[in-house]
């Protein structure tokens, strides 16, 4: 019956409505990238790169950043999450546009706020953090040493075949060296606009 | 196109009967032309743009890889959308035109340039996603050009990505068992029997036997089994899948003869396998489990029996299976089999390759045939080489063995002569 019924359409026709259905997934992954670009609120991260290589895809930078641990205990029920589930990091938006600390954790999307800007996430792991005590000198207890490792789809940058290096090399010149400019839209999802190497923005990723 | 098999067939029995004066030699090529031999020659081409454009695909791949930096990404997204679509435009133009070979290899690197856009548009806009989603978008893409085209290379090229989609997904990502894969296989198996693509089939199966060998320590545990277990119930699916291809045969299901043939050759490896000692752990033996793929293997093969399509004696190397499978578990005292149940394995699983190579003879069926033998070969050897006991017990098993197998075959003989008392010794086996 099949056969039939695809033997009534002539071949171009088909032919075309398979281009423009893959033609139309790949538009979509371009429009989303886009609409977060343009759209999203500017925010700097701190990163701890590494530098691996993909067969497929070339040389990428894959990109730690110190949003990609979070404090489990800032949600309710933190025994709860699984590694694939969602969640969204509140983090405070400083006077300069980087990343402050992390103020709340949710499983839905929390209403937007001034100075506070909303990451979507993948639970990637759960970890318990090696630190006995926080930056207050207070003794962390084994709830509170729990840390959820975030995935935001901001953890690769592509650089040309070889280029790599240079930016492992800036990775270990210290913390701060080189930052990332993402957007981050109302959604909460988020897309590299730049790298920032000491306190420069270089590669600026343009919309087209 | 039909199928090789049969076309070789048909060449040893044309020259069969030539030689035996039946068919004039000069009639030769009409037939083989008639039962639609395609030439290797007349196919070469078209074997070989596929293999150029399988090279082309991965000169494109290599290409994102070096990753292109010296243009702006507007040029970049003109060049993958207008690669891809002018790889569609020639092959649907060439298509229209009636060359269809050349058509299909660019519907082809169509295919194959979808894949390297995902992967570069990631590239480009840096964005960092589960990776195996990507390659199960480009499966997708390539079955919906397979079934829209239609186009047997681009539903080849779907099972083969939508492989590795699931290879990523259970070791990169430990996936536990990837149903979504079974689902693309089932999906790809009802294209191929839309196009009635009796090659296409082999490769759904293929993908079966790969999604199980990836899944079985998931699928095991999944069904809290152990691994005796685990290979007896799979003896008793792939029993199942036999007895239900007869019965599809007797229906005249063009593809059963097929699904027979997988499900015994896999049958022969899986009870090969069932000797091997167990692991740690006995416990999970899934004896309901069992019996109910036992209950339903032997009814399937009761329905063909009564069908005409199972002789009493398939059915009794099925009562054997069904037995060996059941009865295995039941008998293996923990970790050790100890030698008598070695030596009985060893002994059911003999008999069930001369019971492949009896009914392939019966029905003249080579496939049975041939690796009946080569499972009754690699089954000599094994003992050979495990001598269970001493080389006198494996001495001793070889020559019971040879004694009963020579005394069958004379008893048989005799049943033949009865049977067809006229018959001379043309038809032995």
């Amino acid at each position: 019956m099949i056969t039939r019924l695809l033997s009534a359409i002539p071949v171009w026709l088909r032919i075309l409505i398979v281009f423009l259905a893959q033609a139309g997934v790949l538009g979509a992954m371009i429009a989303g990238k886009m609409h977060t670009l343009r759209t999203g609120t500017e925010l700097i991260l701190d990163t701890a790169p590494v530098d691996p290589r993909d067969i497929f895809r070339g040389d990428y930078v894959i990109l730690n950043y110190t949003l990609s641990l979070v404090p489990a205990h800032l949600l309710t029920d933190p025994e709860g999450v699984n590694s694939g589930d969602t969640l969204y990091v509140t983090v405070e938006r400083t006077a300069e546009g980087s990343a402050g600390a992390v103020l709340g954790l949710s499983e839905t999307l929390p209403p937007p706020a001034p100075d506070r800007v909303t990451l979507k996430g993948v639970v990637d792991g759960i970890r318990q953090t090696a630190l006995e005590v926080d930056a207050t000198g207070a003794v962390l207890s084994e709830r509170e040493a729990m840390r959820f490792q975030m995935v935001y789809g901001i953890e690769s940058y592509f650089v040309p075949e070889g280029e790599g290096g240079a930016l492992e090399a800036l990775r270990n010149a210290g913390i701060g060296a080189l930052r990332v400019l993402v957007a981050v839209d109302a959604e909460g999802t988020a897309a590299i606009k730049a790298l920032i190497v000491n306190g420069e923005r270089v590669a600026e990723e343009g919309l087209f | 196109m039909r199928n090789p098999l049969y076309l070789t067939q048909l060449k040893r029995d044309l020259d069969r009967w030539i030689a035996a004066g039946l068919v004039e030699a000069r009639h030769r090529e009409a037939i083989l032309a008639s039962a639609g031999e395609v030439r290797l020659m007349q196919s070469l081409p078209a074997v070989l743009l596929t293999l150029g454009v399988i090279l082309i695909g991965f000169f494109a791949m290599s290409f994102v890889a070096a990753n292109w930096s010296a243009m702006d990404k507007l040029p970049k997204l003109l060049i993958l959308f207008g690669a891809m679509g002018l790889a569609y435009a020639i092959g649907a133009r060439l298509i229209a035109r009636g060359r269809g070979a050349l058509g299909q290899a660019f519907v082809l690197l169509g295919v194959a340039l979808f894949g390297v856009n995902i992967m570069l548009i990631a590239q480009i806009y840096h964005i960092r996603a589960h990776d195996p989603d990507a390659v199960r978008l480009w499966a997708l893409g390539a079955l919906g050009a397979a079934v829209l085209v239609p186009s047997r290379p681009a539903l080849a090229a779907s099972l083969v990505i939508a492989g590795v989609w699931s290879w990523m997904e259970v070791v990169d990502y430990d996936a536990a068992v990837h149903l979504p894969h079974l689902l693309f296989i089932v999906a790809a198996a009802l294209v191929v029997q839309a196009f009635a693509w009796s090659t296409g089939l082999h490769l759904v199966m293929l993908s079966l036997v790969f999604f199980l060998v990836l899944n079985a320590e998931a699928l095991r545990a999944l069904f809290g089994l152990s691994w005796l277990g685990f290979m007896a119930a799979l003896c008793l699916l792939l029993l199942t899948g036999w007895a239900k291809g007869q019965v599809l045969e007797r229906f005249g299901y063009p593809f059963a003869r097929l699904v027979t043939h997988y499900s015994v050759f896999l049958l022969a490896l899986t009870l090969f396998l069932l000797q091997f000692p167990e692991g740690p752990g006995t416990a999970g033996l899934g004896l309901p489990l069992l019996g109910g793929l036992g209950a339903l293997a032997l009814a399937l093969t009761g329905a063909g029996l009564l069908l005409g399509r199972v002789s009493l004696l398939e059915l009794v190397g099925a009562v054997g299976v069904v037995a060996l499978a059941i009865g295995l578990p039941l008998l293996v005292p923990g970790d050790d089999r100890g030698a008598g149940l070695q030596w009985l394995t060893a002994a059911g699983v003999i008999a069930f390759y001369v019971w492949m190579v009896t009914v392939g003879a019966r029905t003249d069926d080579r496939f049975l045939v041939n690796w009946g033998f080569v499972g009754f070969g690699a089954e000599a050897l094994y003992i050979y080489f495990e001598t269970f006991e001493t080389l006198l017990d494996s001495a001793l098993f070889f020559l019971v063995g040879g004694l009963l197998l020579i005394a069958l075959g004379f008893g048989l003989e005799r049943v033949r002569r009865r049977i067809h008392p006229q018959g001379g010794t043309e038809g032995k086996a």
